[in-house]
């Protein structure tokens, strides 16, 4: 990995956005050095094209932060990002969220497309997306997911983005987010009370925000995105004005934003980052007790555990649902993205404890009577983070005891795989068990 | 700017057979052995075989020095010099008194000490309790097949030799002060020649020397 300086860009805009824009305190311990949550995860979540939820109580900062994080990592003023925020509200429109039709044209007898400012810009904000109805998130999910934003004939192409979406707790006014929807976030964090004193601060400055503004820069942009030109043509010029804030940014704060070929090289260097044996290793032995059971063949939601089963230790035992294939992609994604601004070369296993809670808890479905179990502990974090915290603690726990005879297990397996005479090992864990249904597989 | 460029992994296989041949989902373990590390009973289990084989040794040395062709005649000259040369050895190695009763045990449970021969054997034995960091000794003689000589010889003052089990002849022979309790029975000339301390044996019998 080369050192060209991005890490510390990153850190500086970290520093920045703590010291003077959203105030809270650290709440994450990685290998010695502590983190706020939102703010790190956020910057992982733009730098890394991914999918965040942040929760939290009104007013904590949920929306700000993002915007924060978007203004400084894509190089948007403030303004523009303002502007290209979809609000959730129950009578949001697809015309409202990607594009309408061009009325003038319309009348000509010609389909054109005027796009919104969310669907075109890379940097996408959903305010209170659980107020949305289903139909509306999903669309703007998988318009995230593909890249592609389509309204009658037309389409569009983000080369970059990413998603930033805010939810209140449940209260009268929103509707559930359902779990298909809330499995395609990568990450779910809070955004936490910042504590009296903080708060307190923060009120005494409510226009601190207005560095990150540049009306002519913003009139800019605005101009071009609603200029009828091809988006393919839209882009350099966005990208050009975009690089002409950053210096501004730069020279008037002293941090220096991301220009496009940054963030490319960054996506670049991060996906470089492989996995250690224990790192992959224990996120096998995760994803084997969330998916596994042994009488009905894999978790179901609509499958209830039996008495007497012998894996009633194991995290299988205390949820509903089934881990799905995106959870591996986010755990990856991030703790990548976490290797990579630690400056190590490979991901290991401290990054994989800190990342997973934060890519497990909106997944997770617990049974009833593990929630009534927990749900007086006394806590810092919201329920569900608390949850899959406790979780990844225990399993972490349990691959200390085993590692290297889970890893002897694999390399078995993987001989096995090659065609070797070997037995697999035994074990109590699901993985063991898993490894012999791969290897079965193989020979059939 | 530099772009990274993924180093190409080399493959005997063409690109279309690459795509049909079924990815190892444990490709990344292949390589993997475990590290062989010493587990602290491995550990605990070395130490106290390296020490047994150090008492095993003196206990061969002194039937090389003082049984020769494995007769060894129960004189007083035999006993002392049979004794020093058991202190000579048994000066020399760390051990406790589990060790002392492991080491009973394998005169007649190993192969490993070929020849038990009761004098040479008790005499070795009391040296071992006689250097004994330990105050209280207790061994467990009762499953013994043969009857050992010549045990607790020379206790001194301030030790307890506790044994389970019967022992044979000359048992507390010079005792020097110390206590020896036999939850059994002894045989002939228990207690010849005890300068000091007290032998109780069986339930009835007790010898006391209070002066030397």
């Amino acid at each position: 990995m080369g050192n060209n300086g991005y890490q510390k860009q990153t850190r500086e805009i970290y520093q920045f956005i703590s010291e003077h824009l959203y105030f809270n305190r650290p709440d994450m311990d990685i290998k010695g050095e502590r983190f706020n949550s939102a703010i790190l995860l956020s910057l992982l979540t733009a730098l890394n094209r991914g999918k965040e939820l942040i929760i939290g109580e009104p007013g904590l900062g949920k929306t700000t932060s993002a915007e924060y994080v978007c203004s400084l990592v894509y190089q948007f003023p403030l303004g523009v990002i303002w502007g290209s925020e979809v609000s959730g509200h129950p009578e949001q429109t697809e015309e409202k969220i990607i594009g309408r039709p061009d009325l003038g044209k319309l009348n000509r007898g010609e389909e054109d497309v005027v796009w919104t400012n969310f669907s075109q810009i890379p940097a996408k904000i959903v305010d209170e997306i659980n107020r949305l109805p289903e139909t509306k998130q999903s669309m703007i999910l998988d318009g995230v997911d593909r890249g592609n934003w389509e309204y009658l004939n037309a389409m569009i192409i983000n080369d970059e983005s990413c998603l930033f979406a805010t939810a209140n707790y449940q209260d009268g006014g929103t509707n559930t987010i359902i779990a298909p929807l809330v499995d395609r976030f990568d990450v779910m964090v809070e955004s936490r009370y910042p504590g009296a004193n903080l708060s307190f601060l923060i009120g005494k400055d409510r226009r601190k925000d207005y560095v990150l503004r540049h009306p002519k820069y913003e009139k800019d942009l605005y101009h071009i995105l609603k200029s009828k030109i091809a988006y393919e043509k839209k882009i350099p010029k966005m990208e050009e004005i975009c690089d002409v804030y950053g210096q501004y940014i730069e020279e008037v704060i002293g941090v220096k934003p991301f220009q496009r070929p940054d963030r490319d090289q960054i996506r670049a260097e991060m996906e470089s980052l492989e996995l250690d044996l224990d790192a992959s290793a224990f996120g096998r032995m995760l994803l084997a007790e969330l998916s596994f059971c042994e009488r009905y063949g894999q978790k179901r939601v609509v499958e209830n555990c039996e008495e007497g089963c012998h894996y009633t230790e194991y995290l299988c035992h205390q949820i509903k649902n089934c881990a799905s294939n995106r959870l591996p992609s986010s755990i990856k994604q991030y703790a990548q993205g976490l290797a990579w601004l630690l400056q190590d070369s490979e991901i290991d296993i401290e990054h994989i404890l800190a990342v997973v809670p934060y890519t497990l808890a909106h997944r997770i479905q617990w049974k009833d009577e593990i929630l009534s179990q927990k749900e007086r502990s006394k806590r810092d974090d919201p329920f569900p983070i608390f949850l899959a915290k406790e979780a990844v603690k225990v399993v972490s726990q349990r691959y200390r005891e085993q590692s290297e005879h889970l890893k002897d297990a694999l390399a078995v397996g993987s001989k096995i795989f090659q065609g070797e005479n070997l037995e697999p090992l035994e074990g109590d864990h699901p993985l063991y068990v898993e490894v012999k249904k791969d290897i079965d597989a193989r020979k059939n | 700017m530099k772009s990274p460029t993924t180093p190409k992994k080399s493959s005997a296989l063409s690109p279309s057979q690459e795509n049909r041949a079924v990815k190892n989902p444990f490709e990344e373990f292949q390589t993997f052995t475990t590290p062989t590390g010493d587990l602290p009973l491995d550990e605990i289990v070395q130490s106290t075989e390296a020490v047994m084989d150090r008492i095993r040794s003196g206990y061969e040395k002194l039937l090389e020095e003082e049984a020769k062709e494995l007769v060894w005649m129960v004189q007083y000259n035999t006993i002392i010099k049979a004794y020093e040369v058991a202190e000579k050895y048994v000066k020399e190695i760390g051990y406790t008194a589990e060790d002392i009763e492991d080491f009973c045990f394998a005169l007649e449970n190993t192969q490993k000490i070929p020849y038990l021969i009761p004098g040479p054997a008790g005499v070795y034995i009391s040296a071992l309790c006689n250097y004994a960091k330990e105050e209280e000794i207790g061994l467990k003689l009762s499953e013994l097949k043969t009857e050992i000589n010549l045990i607790g010889f020379r206790l001194p003052k301030g030790k307890r030799l506790l044994i389970e089990g019967d022992t044979g002849d000359f048992t507390g022979i010079g005792l020097e002060g110390g206590e020896l309790v036999i939850e059994g029975n002894a045989k002939n000339w228990t207690g010849a020649g005890m300068r000091g301390g007290k032998i109780r044996s069986g339930r009835t019998s007790v010898f006391t020397r209070v002066n030397g």
